[in-house]
């Protein structure tokens, strides 16, 4: 059986993603500090190397998908963390602001307060939604967690019938 | 009945609630009588900044930058001891976030502009 490449991307950014959040979470405020013991520091490095990842995972997906418009390749990519409807456009558009504000805090923490204040308030509330989001991802697509997959037993029945 | 279907994600979400209720269980039983005052403490380090340093901002201060303050220089000279590995990891990391953040704007932008037509 073969693995596609949007099936190993899909899960290293879910790894990436779910490892961000618990020490994204850590260092949000006391209220989440046990999450990691209050080791904030430990949180903090962990945080910058796995983000650096996802810049690195979601820029890998940004240059496939615009190397399949190039080619004018139209088929779906089920497994794909980006694109052009549904949670794949949801999940693109709140990964570009997470790697736009958490960059405007890597930048701006020693320079400009107010820009590091305001991106970490965006960057902090979108992980609420996010999260939320995932687990009603995870709902929706729970036929997936069924692997290596079975065939569909009722798509059978549809096409013996049109027979 | 529940949806077969949905058999699954009941099994996961029975045993993430487990481990969520262990976990809290766990936390407020070893922390009992150490819950100070929740003022400051109880907000998060998002809301706590917003209140302190962008409650009246303007589209400037966002943008301009500031002297460095006392503190933060104070806190750029403590990192400076680190050891050598973090160093090198820093420079890395950060290397990788500023070279590929213009190319990941450029893609999104080339990708909104063919997928909107």
């Amino acid at each position: 059986m073969s693995v596609r490449f949007d099936f190993i991307i899909h899960w290293l950014w879910t790894i990436v993603f779910a490892l961000l959040t618990l020490s994204g979470l850590a260092m949000a405020g006391a209220k989440y500090g046990w999450v990691l013991n209050y080791d904030i520091a430990s949180a903090d490095y962990v945080h910058r190397v796995l983000a650096a990842i996802y810049v690195l995972l979601t820029f890998i997906s940004i240059a496939y998908e615009v190397i399949r418009a190039v080619r004018y390749e139209e088929k779906k990519l089920g497994w794909f963390i980006i694109g052009k409807s549904g949670y794949q456009l949801f999940t693109f558009i709140t990964t570009l602001i997470f790697i736009i504000t958490g960059a405007i805090i890597w930048v701006c923490m020693d320079s400009n307060m107010s820009a590091t204040a305001f991106a970490l308030y965006i960057h902090e509330k979108l992980t609420y939604i996010v999260v939320a989001s995932v687990i009603w991802h995870i709902y929706v697509k729970c036929h997936a967690l069924l692997w290596p997959k079975k065939p569909n037993t009722t798509d059978k029945k549809n096409v013996a019938g049109t027979k | 009945m529940l949806d077969k279907k949905k058999h699954h994600f009941l099994q996961l979400v029975v045993i993430f609630g487990a481990i969520t209720l262990l976990t809290l269980l766990f936390a407020w039983g070893s922390r009992e009588g150490t819950t100070s005052s929740m003022g400051m403490m109880g907000q998060s380090m998002g809301s706590m900044m917003q209140s302190m340093h962008a409650k009246n901002v303007t589209i400037s201060d966002l943008i301009k930058q500031q002297e460095q303050t006392e503190m933060s220089s104070g806190m750029s000279s403590h990192h400076e001891s680190g050891s050598m590995s973090i160093k090198i990891s820093h420079y890395l990391t950060t290397g990788i976030i500023i070279v590929l953040l213009p190319f990941i704007i450029a893609g999104a932008v080339f990708l909104g502009i063919v997928w909107w037509k």
